[in-house]
């Protein structure tokens, strides 16, 4: 809090956020040191808090487990979700906050209202829906009722051209420009620090996804990640822990990365919900 | 709109701006808002408004997905209250809210206060508090059934080394939901977190320091100054994070414990993908979907009564 004070005091702070820091990452270490263990030593009594040996070899191991389709799958499914699901709520989101249109009104009150009925209240019906497609097992069936959950991002885009200023678009209205022609040239450009930071949440949100895809699929080869992960968890007598630790590590390390350089678009977009 | 109209005016556009007035009065052209606004419609009324009425509805029918439906009114709501195990579950949907709900908004704000700081190497340290956002609700169910193992796991040697035997976990009904809960609170911490130094950040410094003249020592300043500035985010952080417990409690309870032992997670989303998954008992189902959506907004109403308005564009 203090930035002055007492030397002590300082150096007691900075234990302290230290300290708690670890703490919060300390699962994180626990899975990276038992993903490295032999299978004898992840269970021996009492757990090492170092592996004696790093069997590289788990990486192998465990993606044999998680079977490279399910990855496959993961990539596409996050892709195709994040890139349709951003195209409409940035369209939609500035329609509704500077076009003037018939149901513009209701229509922003309906996506408000449907963002606090839970999941579980549609699933069963959309899963009877999809069934009925003969979307079960396909990636339309996978993707598009996610895609359709609009209306979180709606929105949040929806806020943030409601702060853009009416004078920019205005001035090239004049210049006989229409809405494409303002939207790709003007608005888009100014939409980047949104557009990165719902972008950082929604490829989180779907690459993690687990409900829906345990719902949408029955067949092996059309499992995306957590699908497989949640396999290895039910019981480490079928699968060694130090090879579901690589498994949980090694589904876990792209979004990882992913975060550690996008942070600054997590913080300021999600912080910057609060700010205005 | 109109401001900018009248203030600069180049003597050429003035035509135009007329033209555009006259155009721009009410709405704009149905085109370019069908354009923008539509596929999202159509694809929000098939696969949200569509299913959620059809689950309102298919709540007073009888469907075992395979038959033809048949109508029971109220039947369904009325077996609730005579199903042990629906009570139970809705009591344990409430318990694990309060369980997640509570700790997370005092320890983000905590762990908020605590980071608002810098020191050379503290981005390194303010990752580690956020890193828990990345890790999926599966993996990290996968991950903390190991950290409880009783005989392997980390806190259970924690404990040993203070001549203390934890319980088995998981596996007992006392400690099964605070396991579980502990597992959500690590995963919600990194959100409330951003949120709080977002706002901590906003507060101007001159308030801190006109209350350290007055003798405001550091509890009276976090106390009287930072608390209630960040009260709106309170409220947020609330509502997102018993949106996010209900939203996601699925995964986590699903993986690590499949409701049990004994029913002591059996929260209502797993109960209600066991009838609707496993029993086929579609119409039963989507009545306590119904009751859980009712829950949800009675719980919101109670952290935050819409006795003002919703923080500043904020979906809450």
């Amino acid at each position: 809090m203090s930035a002055v004070g007492h030397p002590w005091r300082r150096r007691l702070h900075v234990s302290a956020v230290a300290f708690f820091g670890l703490l919060m990452a300390a699962p994180f270490y626990w899975m990276i040191i038992n993903s490295f263990k032999s299978s004898r030593e992840v269970v021996a009594y009492p757990p090492t808090w170092w592996p004696i040996e790093w069997h590289f070899e788990n990486i192998e191991a465990a993606l044999g487990f998680l079977d490279p389709s399910a990855i496959v799958n993961s990539v596409i499914f996050t892709a195709i979700i994040t890139i349709a699901q951003l195209t409409l709520v940035v369209m939609t989101g500035f329609a509704l906050a500077k076009m003037h249109f018939f149901g513009r009104g209701p229509l922003l009150t309906l996506f408000v209202l449907t963002m606090f009925v839970p999941g579980q209240v549609a699933l069963i019906p959309t899963f009877i829906l999809i069934r009925n497609l003969n979307w079960i097992d396909t990636f339309m069936g996978l993707c598009i009722p996610i895609i359709a959950q609009t209306s979180f991002g709606v929105f949040i885009f929806r806020q943030f051209y409601v702060s853009m200023p009416n004078e920019i678009l205005d001035a090239a209205k004049i210049d006989g420009a229409h809405w494409g022609q303002i939207f790709v040239r003007i608005v888009l450009p100014l939409s980047g620090p949104p557009i990165a930071a719902y972008t950082a949440v929604t490829v989180l949100t779907a690459w993690n996804m687990y409900a829906w895809p345990l719902i949408a699929t029955t067949e092996r080869d059309m499992r995306v990640l957590p699908l497989a992960l949640a396999g290895l968890g039910q019981s480490f007598s079928q699968t060694p822990p130090n090879i579901a630790m690589m498994a949980v590590l090694l589904s876990t390390l792209p979004i990882i990365v992913f975060f550690i350089f996008c942070q600054r678009y997590f913080i300021n977009g999600l912080g910057g919900a609060i700010k205005e | 709109m109109s401001k900018t109209d009248t203030a600069e005016p180049g003597t050429a556009a003035i035509p135009r701006i007329a033209a555009r007035r006259r155009n721009n009065g009410r709405t704009d052209s149905p085109f370019w808002a069908a354009l923008f606004v539509g596929p999202n419609v159509v694809l929000f009324t098939l696969f949200m408004i569509v299913p959620i009425l059809w689950g309102l509805g298919l709540s007073v029918f009888d469907w075992n997905l395979i038959g033809e439906p048949r109508f029971v009114g109220l039947q369904n709501y009325a077996d609730i209250l005579r199903d042990a195990r629906a009570l139970n579950s809705v009591w344990k949907t409430v318990y694990l809210v309060f369980l997640g709900v509570v700790p997370t908004v005092v320890l983000s704000f905590m762990i908020a206060v605590l980071i608002n700081t810098t020191f050379p190497g503290y981005t390194v340290f303010r990752t580690m508090y956020l890193l828990p956002i990345v890790i999926s609700l599966v993996a990290s169910a996968v991950l903390w059934r190991f950290i409880y193992d009783p005989r392997v796991g980390p806190i259970a040697q924690l404990l040993s080394a203070f001549g203390v035997s934890g319980p088995n976990w998981l596996q007992d009904t006392t400690w099964a939901m605070p396991a579980l809960s502990l597992v959500i609170v690590w995963l919600r911490l990194p959100l409330g977190v951003i949120l709080y130094l977002a706002a901590l950040q906003q507060i101007n410094p001159q308030l801190l320091e006109a209350a350290e003249i007055d003798g405001a020592g550091p509890w009276a300043k976090l106390r009287h100054v930072i608390w209630p500035n960040v009260m709106p985010v309170t409220l947020l952080v609330l509502v997102l994070t018993l949106r996010g417990i209900i939203f996601d409690s699925f995964d986590i309870a699903f993986v690590m414990t499949k409701g049990g032992p004994l029913n002591s997670t059996d929260i209502l989303a797993v109960y209600i993908y066991d009838l609707a998954f496993a029993q086929l008992r579609l119409g039963y189902a989507s009545a306590l979907s119904t009751v859980l959506f009712v829950i949800v907004t009675i719980l919101a109403l109670i952290f935050n009564p819409p006795r003002r308005r919703p923080t500043n564009g904020d979906p809450v």
